[in-house]
């Protein structure tokens, strides 16, 4: 894990007087292709907040776009005990994993994340609370779709397409790649149907247990 | 363009007739013969400054045009230059040259040096742009920091980092240096859009009007919200951030406006997750 540590500050401490997007992260590609994936990316999660770590998912999908079901898992059981207060002065990145899985893959990260057994019903309720309150950064929205979608038509100039190492077309490919295991399931795409299905499950949280 | 969405107040006048004093200074530095007789005259004391520039060499007005990316002299002819000078929003610098620096700075002639500094004080003094001025200038809003007593984070420690003062250039964001997609901000109580990481420093542990994050794309920006830990700004509050922005010039056209809800406990500190409360794409 120190390996992993030390890589992952050392990349933080170059982004941004270094660079920015894809072009910065690559980089470090062949060097984070030497550590465990995902040690790696907890040692980010931890440490990092979420606008660094969702940059980072998104310019260096080579870290997990190979990722099966039990990876995802196990980067969740990994990533262990999460903040149920955010302090003060932090909006951490220990979240990522559920909501990159519901948002961007459109797998149902949180189902995942509930039914897994090898994570306490302490955390799993925490991941419940934080996924009810940001429920709509569990969805794309339109900018998002913007950004990656390689064909939208800029009329106005406003995305830089060459940010982002990722696209619509391959994140559909990987969710359809998840979905071939049977403890995958998709999480709605409409923010209006994601809010009621989040508050239904909030609803009966008291039934939540180490179930699978 | 002018009345429209055009947002020149007095610090932009101020900053224009600096901008004028620059430009003459260096038309003399540089010896430029069409510039060197140039000299600013206000022909109109209006909210939105006009200006004409008698130009010795052709025998001509060049007239100035003010709008929000600076002034623009019109050429006068196929050997004159077309110049530019910024005018940056909110707090005006306030080192406005006085006859005695112009004349020590050798850049104009004593007579030309009197007229550049009345016209300066012109402006300064007139009355319907002091009145804008105090719109421009005036802090719509105080947000305090509810933890100014904290130390100062540090890159090492905290990940802190400046970015920079933004610089509105047709609507969108321009900063020295590079500029990832998120990124906390503030805008403070001079009207600064300051960008970086950790509000507390950002902010410098004073107030500020405006303190969240922001999504920038190409400069534009995509997406703005309230999340701050330091400030926690209200809902009350975040909903005035999009005025506040406005009037630094930001073109918030589409821009995906959120506004959480903070629920604290008594030492401040946040009592669980922030709740998103209101969304809408701004027109």
């Amino acid at each position: 894990m120190i390996l992993e540590e030390n890589l992952s500050q050392s990349i933080y401490n170059a982004y941004i007087n270094e660079g920015v997007g894809k072009d910065f992260f690559a980089k470090f590609a062949a060097e984070v292709a030497e550590v465990n994936a995902i040690e790696f990316l907890v040692a980010n999660f931890k440490t990092f907040d979420d606008k660094y770590n969702l940059e980072l998912m998104l310019c260096l999908p080579q870290i997990w776009d190979s990722f099966q079901i039990d990876d995802w898992l196990e980067l969740m059981k990994t990533v262990g005990s999460r903040a149920n207060q955010i302090k003060s002065f932090e909006f951490n990145g220990e979240f990522i994993d559920v909501q990159f899985l519901c948002k961007y893959l459109e797998i149902d990260g949180l189902d995942l994340c509930l039914n897994y057994s090898q994570i306490s019903l302490e955390d799993k309720q925490i991941v419940l609370e934080y996924a009810k309150a940001n429920v709509f950064d569990f969805v794309k929205n339109t900018l998002d779709y913007q950004d990656l979608d390689t064909e939208y038509e800029d009329l106005n100039n406003e995305i830089d397409k060459n940010y982002y190492a990722i696209d619509l077309k391959r994140l559909k490919e990987i969710k359809y790649n998840l979905l071939s295991d049977t403890r995958a399931k998709e999480f709605p795409t409409v923010e209006e149907a994601a809010v009621d299905y989040v508050n239904e499950i909030y609803r009966h949280k008291q039934y939540l247990q180490i179930s699978r | 363009m002018a009345g429209d969405t055009l947002k020149v107040y007095g610090n932009a006048a101020r900053n224009t007739a600096q901008g004028l004093i620059d430009i003459a200074i260096e038309a003399a530095a540089t010896n430029n013969p069409h510039l060197k007789a140039a000299s600013p005259i206000i022909k109109e004391k209006t909210e939105l400054p006009r200006f004409e520039y008698q130009s010795e060499m052709y025998n001509r007005d060049i007239t100035g045009k003010v709008n929000k990316d600076g002034i623009t002299l019109g050429k006068v002819a196929e050997t004159a230059v077309e110049l530019s000078a910024p005018v940056i929003g909110g707090k005006v610098s306030t080192a406005v040259k006085t006859p005695e620096t112009l004349q020590s700075l050798g850049a104009l002639p004593n007579a030309k040096v009197r007229q550049t500094a009345n016209a300066v004080e012109n402006i300064i003094s007139d009355p319907i742009l002091a009145k804008s001025d105090d719109i421009a200038s005036k802090p719509v809003q105080t947000i305090k920091n509810k933890f100014p007593d904290e130390p100062m984070p540090t890159a090492v420690t905290d990940k802190a980092k400046i970015i920079g003062v933004a610089e509105i250039v047709e609507g969108k964001i321009k900063v020295n240096g590079q500029l990832p997609r998120y990124v906390d901000f503030v805008v403070d109580i001079d009207g600064k859009l300051i960008l970086g990481n950790k509000h507390h420093l950002l902010g410098n542990a004073n107030d500020v009007q405006a303190a969240g994050r922001m999504k920038i794309n190409n400069g534009k920006v995509a997406e703005i919200n309230n999340l701050s830990g330091h400030y926690q700004p209200s809902v009350e509050e975040a909903m005035k951030f999009p005025e506040i922005l406005r009037k630094l010039g930001l073109d918030l056209n589409r821009t995906h406006f959120r506004v959480f809800a903070f629920e604290s406990t008594p030492s401040g500190n946040l009592n669980g997750f922030p709740t998103a409360v209101h969304r809408e794409f701004l027109k």
